[in-house]
């Protein structure tokens, strides 16, 4: 039944985990997995002042060969793993809206997050939950720090 | 997985069946109903005597519940027998599975029973919604989304069985140690 499975990843601590669940999730099923990533542009997003503006483009370009480091190494995971796997960028859309795009494509997202509270509220704050809430595709929301689950969890492959 | 609703989507059933190896697999369907309202009205003059007449609330709470022991059973069953379809349609299909009831706060409840029981997986269901309450995920699905600290896997129920919702009933898969 899922035979698709989207991941977005930014990079961080958690995608990561959740890159490598999702994909120890899709080497059990047969799945195969799209990661995404999406790239905002900086001065919309807000994390770049005005003053930069003259800058943006190289900024952009910056941002956008990170985007595709963070993407090639998931992909070499999927590929020492054997799992089939593809790589989507998205540029100048919110992360939340983009991954809201994608998700009808899937079977199931999988998406990480801090176990920690107060992390919890920020990161969990801005993408994970502003997709959350207009998903139609099942959501799998597993922790950066449950190390239990790492081995003999759910998503871990026997 | 956590679910709302007064019936289990079939949707959950189907992500738990889908995701989890069923040999592995200890499914406990928690169903977190409120006081029942006999009980919850004997607390109410109970502690409004006690504070009335300021004598010490403690043994005065504890009585009640004593006492209606039979009604405590009679809300207990009928959570149990409210998701008892569900339970017999995945018995039938080979999963280990039982069922656990609280009562209380749904989010306080679940995120509780999967602490003390070292739950690996908190399944739940989130009510479809169209339209403005859309913007809205389930408060309780929300709430234990922010609080477990274990992955927890959400759903969206289909229109047809998320209509009600002031019971909330949950699956939550336990993995095996073996």
């Amino acid at each position: 039944m899922y035979d698709t499975i989207l991941i977005p990843t930014d990079g961080s601590g958690c995608a990561k985990v959740a890159v490598h669940k999702g994909l120890a999730l899709a080497h059990r099923l047969g799945a195969t997995v799209t990661f995404l990533h999406v790239l905002e542009n900086p001065l919309v997003a807000g994390y770049a002042a005005p003053e930069a503006l003259p800058y943006s483009a190289q900024l952009y370009d910056d941002l956008k060969r990170a985007a595709s480091t963070i993407l090639d190494e998931a992909l070499a995971e999927a590929a020492s793993m054997g799992v089939q796997a593809h790589a989507k960028l998205v540029e100048n859309r919110r992360p939340a809206d983009a991954i809201h795009d994608e998700e009808s494509g899937h079977d199931l997202v999988v998406m990480g997050t801090h176990g920690r509270r107060g992390v919890d509220r920020w990161m969990f704050g801005s993408v994970a939950e502003g997709a959350l809430r207009r998903a139609d595709t099942p959501y799998l929301v597993v922790r950066a720090d449950d190390g239990a689950v790492e081995g003999s969890g759910p998503t871990g492959d026997a | 997985m956590p679910l709302e609703g007064t019936s289990f989507g079939a949707e959950v059933l189907d992500a738990v069946r889908s995701l989890l190896v069923r040999e592995h697999t200890h499914v406990t369907v928690l169903h977190v109903g409120r006081e029942p309202r006999t009980v919850r009205d004997a607390l109410h003059r109970r502690h409004g005597a006690a504070s009335a007449t300021t004598v010490p609330m403690e043994p005065a709470t504890e009585a009640p519940r004593v006492f209606d022991s039979q009604t405590w059973d009679a809300a207990r069953r009928a959570l149990v027998d409210a998701v008892d379809p569900e339970v017999r349609m995945l018995r039938r299909a080979g999963w280990r599975v039982e069922v656990a009831t609280a009562f209380g706060e749904p989010p306080d409840e679940i995120v509780a029973h999967a602490r003390k029981h070292g739950i690996d997986l908190i399944a739940m269901a989130t009510h479809a919604r169209s339209g403005l309450a859309r913007a809205v995920l389930g408060s309780v699905a929300e709430a234990v989304l922010r609080r477990a600290e274990i992955p927890v896997l959400m759903v969206r129920a289909s229109e047809a069985t998320s209509e009600s919702e002031p019971d909330t009933a949950f699956v939550v898969p336990t993995i095996d140690p073996a």
